[in-house]
């Protein structure tokens, strides 16, 4: 699409503040939980007692008999099909026979109070035969180990296959050996789930809350119900953050409170406490990665061999794509002649993983990040030379033989970060601080390259509805949605800049299955560039209309109408007979000559490749490139690490809207910072050894660094205005470039992650084996 | 779901200790700790304290006296705290998150016998001692005698903390405070450490006072420390041989447990960084 000269824009790549910011901050914005409806019944979940069992029978009768219950539901009363899962369909709403995971469901009631559903719940009695619980995917792996779905507990494995790796490993002369592990983490929106389910006219039904990817849900719920999907209708509620979190179990809740509203024809609700949230909703999969890679002397990569295990937990959700990226992405931003990789998910009895900010690139970033310094300190080069050496640039092939065509920047981002910083010199002084020294110095960097939007996963086109209104104010709806990364601000920047109005005179209506065309998933860093494209396509289809009378009005042709700031006039070289038309007096005079003021923009991205066999192919359409600098105190008589200064650089194509952007990246490192030293969603045999805020940590405001953001503008001709991805690259690389920092401050790498007090002092993680005081002395008052 | 029983919210302080004495009752006033435990499945009956005003700090000559009910925040800001007990104003600041400590209540924090509640050090320090009431009259503990374990105390089931009362005087040339947490705030303690020492210009030691939490089962005094510290004089060599001594006391005292590979040589640092912090060294 053609680009405007930069300072043409009155709009885009200002800072606009979010369209929604007034609603959330007065509190006018409805939530899930906000939305009640006369009649409506409070639902509640009965969750396994067991991670891994045969269910042999479940008894509702002194459950159902309590006052104010009104209806107690199981697998048999599922009136549709039993199980969901967009990838593979193994995924069960109710357990029947056997359950997988601490977070399978075996009953859900509706009663007349929350306190009543949720006691009715417990009193359900179920006998179980416990099965051996499969906690450790390597375990899982063996022909021997018990089967978990009926087929091998193998649920994907991904390969690339590029060159001849024992030729390259024969052409280096340093070949090295490393294994990283990263750890499950909980996506930790602020708002748990929460849903309002109503049965409505004609035997539908229409469910409100908080859901992130509409349409995956309503095929699910259909499915679930046995409804076609024009009865099925999902109305997107503001959403309290999602992270890639509110898919899958948001498909189980709604089809769940679904079934409820249905049996007793009426509304019920359904809202997560956090315990239940942490407890049912899927995690971002721990991955177990092994590299072998070899360098020349001079510091040219020349073969990796890499196998990578990811711990699926019980279903597989979307992990067939998530470690489909970390295949495509695996090798990191760096030019490799000679490949093997093996990505293996596998099925265990623990929380199940899915999509999670990052989709499988976080976990690989940790480890070639990490790498790519171990191999600098083996060479004695310093990290960044040596990343230089071997960085992908414009033309080169990827690990997946895809010739990149577009502005390759990852020298760039890492160049900028580096010179902020003054990293070269700071790492050579922190590598000689003295031993004596209790508080160390270190400063560590990390870079990225990220495939835009799904590539090769499947489908990926997304539509945005541009309605005029007869006053000139317009209406705007999509089908990706804001889940608070600020989709809904942008669109509506974009859909401004196209009809030349303000963003005040937009506004933006939150998804409905039923009013929008599915436009697939809010994933993948995916809105910008393709509903940001939909909307421009949606604006051209009305302007073509509109442009007409406009130029009939002013008395000048369509070429020559400027379009600025909610009015319309001719070109200024004809100033002296120059007329004025406001937008919104175009907009009546359109309407009144009967002229369409709707349009359905649509944007389907180009087609992408992949071969399953040798793992190559154009596996996206175009990438993104971003590089981060993390500089850290080490306390080394506790191993507390101290983030005392950040950067981030990355290359976006084009700022839309710069606070917004700005926002991605601070809420990104935050996320990436968690990740790196605090965040472990911890399970023992295949129960949560934790279930709130008290023990899951995440990083405060008082752990938050100061923090420098450089945007790189290289704009890319397939996004709207040349602008690509953000959200997920501002999150995957704050992890490696503090755990470089931590490895140049203390001279010991730490290759497991999280950076635990114990690990950064000990070198190993400590595992509490004993029960919680404070659990035995409850037990005891009780 | 949070399972009370009963809640009741009396008027007055011999209102309180009638229904004390009548039921068993659990006395709450932020919350802090009793809410979530009751998150968690404990059940119980609430005699909520709001109404009783008890939220009070006095110089009462030798002593300053904290009423049960005030806040942490109270406490961490208070003139007269932070001049006369300082370490206590610290550790207060230190506890949980702002939220927590506009709710959360020294005798809260004392009731719930938390291993690692952060405001017990600093009190061990000042020789604090609690005023209990109930209806057969007015009982005075040491804090050191009325925590009998991990999350449990002395506290007769009719009896209501009323104050806690600290010693003014304590010799102070110098003193120090450090909590250890995973993160920079709102953390539940790795371990804290409260110190006092009082020396002339020559260095030598004329008393120490050295109290931890998240060390022993209950946060104490360590008088094995404070004594080989006493009449030596203040270098980074004697220090780290307290630290040493410190450890050892945990290990023969907790036992080795999970955590000790860690705690060992970080109370070690601590101890040694607390001594050199209270010295000036």
């Amino acid at each position: 699409m053609s680009d405007q000269a930069e300072n043409d824009y009155s709009i885009i790549g200002k800072d606009v503040p979010r369209v929604d910011v007034i609603d959330k901050v007065t509190g006018r914005a409805k939530y899930g939980a906000d939305y009640f409806a006369p009649g409506q019944l409070y639902g509640a979940t009965r969750y396994t007692d067991f991670p891994h069992a045969i269910i042999k029978k479940v008894d509702i009768a002194k459950a159902k008999s309590l006052s104010g219950v009104r209806a107690i539901l199981t697998a048999d009363d599922i009136p549709g099909r039993p199980l969901f899962g967009a990838v593979i369909a193994h995924q069960p709403v109710l357990c029947k026979d056997r359950v997988r995971f601490y977070g399978d469901a075996v009953a859900i009631v509706a009663a007349d109070t929350q306190e009543i559903a949720e006691y009715a719940a417990s009193q359900i009695e179920i006998d179980y035969e416990p099965l051996p619980v499969i906690d450790d995917p390597v375990a899982a792996m063996a022909d021997d180990s018990y089967r978990i779905h009926a087929d091998s507990n193998i649920c994907t494995h991904h390969k690339v296959r590029k060159g001849d790796i024992e030729k390259g490993f024969a052409a280096s002369d340093l070949v090295i050996e490393r294994e990283y592990s990263t750890q499950p983490i909980e996506h930790a929106y602020i708002e748990p789930e929460a849903v309002l389910a109503e049965p409505g006219e004609n035997g539908g039904i229409t469910i409100i809350g908080s859901v992130q990817n509409l349409y995956n849900i309503r095929r699910a719920v259909a499915s679930v119900l046995g409804f076609p999907l024009n009865r099925t209708r999902i109305i997107q509620a503001t959403l309290g953050g999602s992270f890639g979190g509110k898919d899958e179990v948001m498909s189980a809740i709604c089809s769940r409170a679904a079934m409820l509203a249905l049996a007793v024809g009426r509304p019920v609700k359904m809202v997560n406490s956090r315990e239940n949230s942490m407890r049912e909703s899927y995690k971002r999969h721990p991955y177990k990665m092994k590299y072998k890679v070899g360098v020349t002397r001079s510091g040219i990569l020349q073969a990796m061999e890499i196998t990578i295990i990811a711990d699926a937990g019980a279903y597989a959700a979307m992990s067939p794509f998530v470690t489909w990226r970390s295949t495509v992405q695996a090798t990191g931003p760096y030019v490799v002649p000679n490949v093997k990789t093996d990505v293996y998910a596998v099925y265990t009895n623990n929380c199940y993983t899915s999509a999670m900010r990052g989709f499988g690139s976080p976990q690989v970033c940790f480890a070639t990040e990490s790498l790519m310094d171990e191999l600098a300190e083996s060479l004695q080069l310093d990290p960044l030379e040596f990343r230089l050496r071997n960085i992908l640039r414009d033309g080169s092939i990827t690990a997946t033989g895809q010739k990149l065509t577009h502005k390759v920047s990852v020298g760039q981002a890492l160049q900028a970060v580096a010179d902020h910083a003054d990293y070269v010199e700071k790492y050579r002084a922190n590598i000689n601080q003295t031993s004596a020294c209790k508080i160390r110095k270190g400063i560590g960097i990390s870079c990225s390259y990220r495939g835009v939007s799904l590539g090769a996963e499947g489908t990926d086109a997304a539509g945005v509805v541009v309605s005029v209104q007869t006053d000139g104010t317009v209406v705007v709806s999509c089908g990706l949605v804001d889940m608070g990364q600020g989709a809904a601000t942008t669109i509506s920047m974009v859909v401004a800049e196209e009809l030349g109005i303000t963003t005040d005179r937009i506004r933006f209506v939150n998804a409905d299955t039923t009013l929008i065309p599915d436009s697939g998933p809010t994933v993948a860093s995916r809105t910008t560039i393709m509903a940001g494209n939909a909307a421009r396509d949606g604006c051209r289809k009305l302007l073509a209309k509109m442009k007409p009378v406009a130029s009939t009005l002013l008395g000048c042709s369509e070429s020559e109408l400027i379009m600025r700031n909610n009015s319309i006039r001719s070109a200024p070289d004809k100033s002296s007979d120059s007329k004025t038309l406001g937008f919104s007096e175009l907009a009546r005079i359109c309407f009144q000559k009967g002229i369409p003021l709707l349009s359905h923009g649509w944007y389907k991205a180009p087609s992408t490749t992949w071969d399953e066999a040798t793992g190559q192919g154009d596996a996206y359409f175009t990438y993104v490139y971003g590089a981060n600098l993390a500089e850290v105190e080490v306390d080394m008589v506790t191993g507390q690490v101290r983030v005392v200064k950040f950067v981030s650089a990355h290359d976006l194509g084009r700022v839309i809207n710069r606070s917004g952007a700005l926002g991605q990246v601070y809420g990104g490192v935050a996320m990436g910072l968690g990740y790196g030293l605090l965040e472990n969603y911890a399970e023992r045999k295949g129960k949560p050894a934790l279930e709130n805020f008290d023990e899951y940590l995440l990083a405060t405001s008082c752990d938050m660094p100061e923090m420098e953001v450089i945007f790189i503008e290289n704009p890319d001709e397939l996004g709207p205005h040349g602008a690509k991805t953000l959200g997920e690259p501002a999150c995957e690389l704050a992890a490696p470039a503090i755990a470089n920092a931590v490895a140049n401050a203390t001279g010991r790498r730490c290759r497991h992650l999280p950076l635990t007090l114990e690990r950064v002092l000990l070198g190993v993680d400590l595992n509490r084996d004993e029960d919680r005081e404070s659990a035995k002395s409850r037990n005891a008052s009780q | 779901m949070i399972n009370v029983i009963q809640y009741i919210r009396p008027r007055n302080i011999d209102e309180a200790i009638e229904r004390m004495a009548a039921d068993e009752l659990v006395p709450i006033a932020g919350g802090t700790d009793l809410i979530p435990q009751l998150r968690r499945g404990r059940s119980c009956r609430l005699l909520d304290i709001g109404r009783l005003t008890l939220g009070f700090i006095e110089d009462i000559g030798d002593w300053i006296e904290v009423g049960a009910a005030t806040s942490h925040a109270e406490i961490a800001r208070s003139k007269l705290i932070g001049k006369c007990l300082p370490l206590l104003g610290r550790a207060c600041g230190l506890i949980g998150s702002a939220q927590i400590r506009n709710r959360g209540t020294i005798g809260g924090n004392i009731a719930n016998a938390s291993p690692c509640a952060d405001s017990v050090p600093a009190l061990l320090i000042y020789d604090a001692e609690l005023k209990l009431l109930s209806r057969s009259g007015e009982r005075r503990i040491k804090l050191a005698e009325f925590i009998s374990g991990p999350y449990r105390t002395n506290r007769r089931p009719d009896e209501l903390i009323v104050s806690i009362l600290c010693r003014k005087n304590i010799p102070t040339t110098g003193n120090a405070f450090i909590k250890l947490g995973r993160r920079q705030a709102v953390n539940i303690s790795r371990m804290s450490i409260a110190a006092i020492i009082e020396m002339g210009a020559d260095r030598i030691i004329g008393s120490a006072r050295l109290a931890a939490s998240s060390v022993f089962p209950v946060s104490s005094r360590m008088p094995e420390v404070e004594r080989m510290l006493y009449g030596a004089t203040a270098t980074p060599e004697l220090f780290r041989i307290a630290g040493e001594v410190a450890a050892e006391t945990m290990v023969a005292k907790s036992g080795r447990r999970w955590s000790t590979p860690y705690k060992e040589p970080v109370l070690i640092g601590l101890t040694e960084r607390a001594l050199t912090e209270a010295a000036d060294l």
